[in-house]
């Protein structure tokens, strides 16, 4: 097999090998056990693509000396009041020394009507406290063994709980000592009381409820906090973002529509430019894209976001820089009358100086926003630096084999450059 | 072209164009987003064609007054959308309150009427958000400045330093004049456009070290002709590649929400500034700079 013959074979199996991981990619396939998911429903999406609620919340006193052991115990909390209402998926996070930050995406089945109704719920201390007569506390919602929602004689929804022993001993002597009195037990929860009742039979089996004008919604988020346990320290909400699902639907096809027809002018455009050598930097253009959703969709942490989804595409132009680069560097080389072959090798060596400081100062640039950026505009930055990464792997190694094989077949240097240019 | 020769009338263009981004700010003001000044941003789904009085109405019935409201939607559509900027209630119970109430007023005449979006940003994040991004920038500078003093000398990261703030100006300039919101998203566009621009003026500046065959740093001698030729050469694989990211981002522009375009809309700017400055500024510049000091020194 002569060496041009030997390329044909190579370069029709690297491309069936590209179509083949193309079509991995967007189809998944399924043999015997192992499954691979569709590429696409790997990448974890963003709240502003999924639809969802975010907030930051601040503790009030900062110089708190145990403020790390209470923003751990918030933490806990707030993780345990999302997962009782059913946000599994949502996340709870610290930013800085003295913030928390939670995540929930929200699909239309959970569908709320005010992102604020999910936070004030996280973030209410839900103290509850049963006072006697004269206001003193008989005891709180932490001596609560088991605390869950039902419905009284009254037909009222009410929060029904069960006391450990030292409790439900106090309120045991407490009820026997006010009955057929005028003396009355109060409910407290946070600063405001919901309920004052007088008693009517003394409660020996430590066995309670609270009243207090609920519907079912209420009462059970009411259980659901008194079982979460107290907000140690005082938190404020700095920060909510919510976003519908039906508005990050769209904003995701509208973004890929962008990217579809703007990697289909910008292949064009290399093919007319660069002829050949175009057609090279195409075929590197697809194994660098389906190179940057193989990472999105397995690197730890990443989310694809709307701004993360700008730094694909921007990413998609800048991949095409270092081509264009080189290949402008082999036309000079042409120019000056080199076969095709050593200007082409000529035109990589010369033009990596420039791409590799080039792209070193872009790295600081998406590096820096990683480390001190927040949000929306860290996933951006995680996107940007796949994407340069990436495109310096296709566009100076994948894309100099891929045009050594073209140029194993043909190698008229017409094929390959348009006419002009200055001889190096 | 002689572009050592005439880089200081191109610099001119630029001057002029920051100066009439200072006047738009000082007679407009700046269209700072809610990230950076604080206070809420909400979008209602009317679920079809409106009328922005409605809003404004249903704003006053629930006591809130001073709050511009704008139609949004996907370009194409419908702009079925308000956008209601709301300032910050010093009580989040108040506010969530006033958002129910708006809500139920609209809901007689819109029966379709949702909330969207709620973006809700305290005073004490939005002055984080100011500090942090204006650190990135700062930060991103001195970075690229040591690093190119390491790879060239000191006065060719000093003068890609100050081209890249000047890109940033251009941008901030006339994103005030095109009156877009100033958002963070605009940060992320900033960064963008700090790395990508550095790119054209590296790869100049590339050109300009193997055309000077410099012995050692210390050897940096930059000739007009010299800097006139390595841009000169460097020219097609300037503008291509712009042309090749400007497709891509100017396709987003076109076809993407709002919140993609009040990200597209700076990067595309810097782009073309990025390009300007780097083709007929930064290389002369730093030829001008080299020049001074070797004067200097002699």
């Amino acid at each position: 097999m002569n060496k041009r013959t030997k390329s044909i074979v190579w370069l029709a199996v690297i491309l069936a090998a590209l179509c083949g991981f193309g079509f991995l990619a967007l189809n998944g396939l399924t043999v015997g056990r192992v499954t691979i998911k569709p590429l696409p429903s790997a990448i974890k999406q963003g709240l502003d693509l999924t639809g969802g609620v975010s907030a930051v919340f601040e503790a009030v006193d900062k110089d708190d000396p145990n403020l790390q052991e209470n923003l751990n115990a918030v933490m806990a909390v707030f993780r345990t009041r999302l997962d009782a209402e059913g946000y599994t998926e949502a996340t709870v996070t610290q930013q800085g020394t003295s913030r928390v930050r939670i995540e929930i995406p929200i699909n239309e089945s959970q569908k709320v009507d005010d992102p604020s109704e999910i936070t004030s719920y996280l973030v209410a201390t839900a103290k509850v406290t049963f006072l006697d007569n004269d206001g003193n506390p008989l005891f709180e919602g932490k001596d609560m063994v088991d605390v869950g929602v039902a419905v009284n004689e009254a037909n009222e929804y009410v929060v029904a709980f069960e006391l450990n022993d030292t409790a439900a001993k106090t309120f045991a002597d407490v009820t026997s000592e006010y009955v057929g009195t005028s003396k009355t037990i109060s409910i407290k929860l946070d600063d405001e009381v919901i309920s004052t009742a007088q008693v009517s039979s003394a409660i020996t089996n430590g066995k309670g409820q609270i009243t207090g004008g609920f519907d079912y919604e209420s009462a059970s988020r009411l259980a659901n906090q008194i079982r979460s346990g107290v907000i140690p320290i005082d938190m404020t909400e700095i920060e909510v973002r919510s976003i519908s699902a039906t508005l990050g639907e769209g904003a995701l096809a509208n973004s890929i529509t962008a990217g579809i027809i703007g990697v289909a002018l910008v292949m064009i455009f290399m093919a007319v430019m660069y002829k050949l050598s175009g057609v090279v930097a195409d075929i590197a253009l697809a194994i660098y894209i389906l190179l940057v959703f193989f990472a999105l969709a397995t690197v730890p942490g990443v989310q694809l976001t709307l701004p993360g989804i700008a730094g694909i595409v921007l990413a998609i132009g800048m991949a095409v820089d270092a081509n264009v680069i080189i290949f402008e560097r082999i036309r000079e080389e042409v120019a000056a009358g080199r076969s095709m072959k050593t200007a082409c090798k000529n035109g990589f060596h010369r033009a990596f100086s420039a791409i590799l400081d080039s792209n070193v100062t872009t790295i600081i640039a998406a590096v820096v926003l990683l480390y001190f950026g927040s949000g929306t505009i860290q996933s951006f930055a995680v996107t940007l630096l796949i994407g340069i990464i990436a495109s310096f792997i296709t566009a100076v190694y994948i894309s100099r084999g891929l045009l050594n094989l073209f140029i194993n077949i043909a190698d008229k240097p017409a094929l390959y450059c348009r006419k002009g240019g200055k001889a190096a | 072209m002689k572009f050592s020769r005439n880089f200081k009338y191109a610099a001119l263009v630029s001057a002029v164009i920051i100066l009439c981004g200072v006047i738009a700010a000082a007679v407009w003001g700046v269209n700072i987003g809610v990230d950076f000044s604080g206070g809420t941003l909400l979008t209602l789904d009317m679920g079809g064609p409106f009328d922005v009085a409605d809003v404004t109405a249903a704003l006053e019935k629930a006591g809130v007054t001073d709050a511009p409201v704008m139609k949004s939607g996907a370009s194409g559509s419908a702009q079925t959308q308000a956008v209601v900027r709301m300032k910050a209630f010093a009580d989040e119970e108040a506010e969530n309150e006033a958002r129910q109430k708006i809500v139920e007023a609209l809901s007689e005449k819109y029966p379709d009427v949702e909330i969207a979006t709620v973006d809700r940003v305290g005073a004490v994040a939005s002055a984080d958000l100011v500090k942090s991004a204006i650190l990135c920038v700062v930060i991103a500078c001195g970075l690229i400045l040591v690093y190119i003093w390491i790879r060239f000398e000191l006065w060719s990261g000093i003068a890609a330093v100050v081209m890249l703030l000047h890109d940033v100006a251009i941008m901030l300039a006339l994103t005030i004049i095109l009156r877009v919101q100033i958002n963070s998203p605009f940060i992320a566009a900033v960064l963008t456009i700090v790395g990508y621009s550095i790119n054209n003026t590296i790869v100049i500046f590339d050109r300009v070290r193997e055309n000077g065959k410099f012995k050692s740093k210390k050897h940096y001698v930059l000739t007009e002709e010299l800097v006139d030729t390595s841009v000169r050469e460097s020219l097609s694989r300037s503008v291509n590649t712009t042309i090749t990211t400007l497709i891509t981002i100017v396709a987003l522009y076109v076809l993407g929400v709002d919140s993609i375009k009040e990200f597209a809309l700076p990067i595309i700017i810097g782009l073309i500034a990025g390009t300007y400055s780097s083709i007929l500024m930064t290389a002369p510049f730093w030829g001008f700079l080299a020049g001074k000091r070797r004067a200097g020194a002699r």
